[in-house]
């Protein structure tokens, strides 16, 4: 059975000159009742669509990224879901409870303790009060503020503040759980909190419809992705293959727009990793000594003094390193046309996980990018041994 | 409707948390606390007191004038702090309703509770003015929940009508003070029924509120049933305000999170 259908979905909305007071709105009323128009056809001179004619389905139990600019509408989709606003035209039908992330901490009242928040924030996202009584202990736990629990939440810090509104929002187990951009929020801990909630859910059967930015997360969490382009789907299939469609339609955008421009495009052509035999691949071992090759394009800035630089990233957002010629001493002198900048790691020794590659062009102060792209490729390490973090010093244990 | 009803019954602990939370947050840091409660019935019972019964000398019916009026004032405080508060109950909890879906009417509903909890507490002191004046219990005393309930369903009418308007206009919330403070005037609180004339009594009589009032009056301290008509009257005019005000509500409800 389907999660969630939209068929044919449309949703209009009007920009400014809102009708706020009625010295505006009878004069207004009394236009429109010789100029009757159709509610629901065509477009007046202060309104766009924020969606327009959107299908899809998702099945029970699979996880469905939304990605897309700002503005593209991805949030009026959440909010379709979550009922707060209501389509224009088409059908919406959902099955199952619904439950909507939409903020952290949605109905706090800061006079409030924390203790009475949970009941309140609970209760507006649909629990009834015998469940929170249930599961109050195990949200106190999850947020780790047991101290804190009967102060008042305008004394918490911000980051308290988040983590008592996530730990009421991943003890509500829904059927369908929408997600909007929260997990940016928080530190490094909690997100990696917050995304081990979101696959234990994926694992117990739960819909997932997800929007972020974090093109990377939105590629391992979900398996279907729609991306969206000024309020139309523009792909929708594989998230691996919308990310893809979505990346390259920033590029494209950011092409043409450098066109009009006096220079024409710097950029990177694509990034590629290979062993030490020059095979490429983007799995290695502990110790191994990996290649990554820039293949980028110069423009008419010929004058400029590149600077490449490459970081590595592991996927729960821990900088591994960060390097550039500039600060190791390389001076580029112009380039012309094309040309392929290698940075060859040697023994690799990092811990067994995927990692991903940033790498960028910059200005020769390093103060503007030309051309910037994160997670452009990926390497997986295989090591045999476990630890936490992401580097892999040389080390034995000895006692005396 | 029958959904509407369904979804207010699957959400009714909201609406309890929601109130508390109402009460909770408007005596916190209060030195007075829920003291606040009865010190502003108490305080207009004293003016006018002093104002119209002892300066302009009005009249009360051979009741003592300070609990014929507070008899008056008390459920007249539950209505006027009902519809100022309520009123603004969606717009002043934007974040929840361009947020979160909930029934909608659950915010100006939780208004409304935490208003009657005030009301209830405000009543122990007119239970202690009843011992003072020594008014004895009578029968009819049991139509007071009645009355109660008549009074609970025309303010619910007249609050989601207006909370709902105000998502569109504020003028709405500006405009309730002062339409309160006149309405105050048009029904029987400082002064007895027995003093508007014979004649406009008929139009008098179409505000609910003045219809609920002297029946609190005549059940409670004048040891007479309630004036069936007018009762009847009040409870009419209540219900098809309440039937009205949750229609618009539910009809306007939905673009609520667009407009606000």
């Amino acid at each position: 059975m389907n999660a969630i259908e939209f068929e044919n979905v449309s949703k209009k909305y009007k920009i400014g000159l809102k009708k706020d007071s009625l010295r505006d709105a009878i004069p207004a009323a009394l236009k429109g009742l010789f100029n009757r128009r159709r509610e629901e056809e065509g477009l007046q001179m202060n309104e766009f669509w924020a969606l327009k004619d959107i299908n899809f389905t998702i099945a029970k139990g699979e996880a469905l990224g939304i990605i897309g600019s700002n503005g593209a509408g991805k949030s009026t989709i959440l909010k379709l879901l979550a009922k707060i606003t209501k389509q224009t035209k088409g059908n919406i039908n959902i099955n199952g409870k619904l439950s909507a992330l939409i903020e952290v901490g949605t109905g706090f009242h800061p006079d409030l303790t924390g203790r009475e928040n949970i009941y309140l924030n609970g209760a507006i996202m649909g629990l009834k009060k015998k469940e929170i009584d249930k599961k109050f202990d195990s949200i106190v736990e999850f947020s780790e503020l047991e101290k804190f629990i009967d102060t008042q939440v305008k004394r918490y810090s911000s980051g308290m503040y988040v983590r008592l509104g996530f730990s009421v929002a991943a003890h509500i187990k829904p059927d369908i759980l929408l997600v909007d951009e929260v997990l940016s929020v928080g530190d490094m801990n909690f997100q990696r909190k917050c995304l081990r909630m979101i696959e234990d859910l994926v694992k117990n059967n739960t819909t997932i419809i997800f929007i972020s930015h974090n093109l990377d997360m939105v590629r391992k969490v979900c398996s279907k992705g729609i991306f969206l382009n000024k309020g139309e789907i523009s792909f929708y299939g594989k998230s691996g293959e919308a990310v893809e469609n979505y990346k390259k339609s920033v590029y494209e955008l950011n092409n043409t727009h450098d066109q009009t421009g006096e220079t024409k495009q710097t950029y990177i052509k694509e990034v590629k990793v290979f062993d030490a035999n020059g095979k490429e691949i983007n799995v290695f071992s502990k110790g191994e000594n990996i290649k990554i090759r820039i293949y980028f394009k110069t423009g008419n800035d010929i004058n400029e003094k590149f600077v490449f630089g490459v970081s590595l990233w592991a996927f729960d957002g821990t900088k591994c390193f960060g390097y550039n010629t500039k600060n190791d001493g390389l001076i580029i002198e112009q380039i012309k046309n094309e040309g392929i900048v290698e940075l060859e790691l040697k023994n690799v020794n990092l811990l067994s996980d995927t990692y991903l590659l940033n790498v960028g062009i910059w200005n020769e102060l390093v103060t503007y990018p030309y051309d910037l792209r994160n997670g452009i490729a990926e390497i997986t390490i295989k090591n045999s041994r476990k630890g936490v973090g992401v580097v892999d010093l040389d080390s034995e244990w000895h006692i005396y | 409707m029958l959904t509407a009803i369904k979804d207010l019954i699957q959400y009714r602990d909201l609406l309890f948390i929601l109130a508390a939370r109402d009460i909770k947050v408007r005596y916190k840091q209060t030195f007075m606390g829920i003291a606040w409660a009865l010190l502003q019935p108490l305080s207009l019972v004293i003016i006018f007191t002093i104002v119209f019964s002892k300066l302009a000398r009005v009249p009360s019916e051979g009741i003592p004038y300070p609990i014929f009026s507070y008899c008056a004032i008390l459920p007249w405080i539950f209505f006027s702090s009902s519809v100022n508060t309520g009123v603004s109950s969606i717009v002043s909890n934007m974040n929840l309703v361009t947020k979160i879906y909930f029934p909608r009417e659950v915010l100006p509903f939780a208004t409304m509770i935490a208003c009657l909890f005030d009301f209830l507490i405000a009543s122990i002191i007119f239970i202690g003015m009843m011992i003072f004046y020594k008014i004895s219990l009578t029968i009819y005393m049991f139509w007071v929940p009645l009355i109660i309930l008549i009074q609970i369903i025309f303010t619910l009418g007249f609050v989601l009508l207006s909370s709902a308007g105000n998502v569109f206009f504020r003028d709405v919330k500006h405009v309730m003070p002062i339409l309160v403070q006149l309405w105050m005037y048009l029904t029987p609180i400082i002064y007895p029924l027995s003093l508007v004339p014979e004649k406009y009594k008929v139009f008098y009589m179409l505000n609910p509120m003045a219809g609920i009032i002297e029946s609190y009056r005549n059940v409670i301290l004048k040891d007479l049933p309630p004036d069936y008509f007018y009762l009847s009257l009040a409870f009419i005019v209540s219900l098809v305000l309440f039937i009205l005000g949750y229609t618009y509500f539910k009809k306007s409800e939905k673009v609520f999170a667009d407009i606000i």
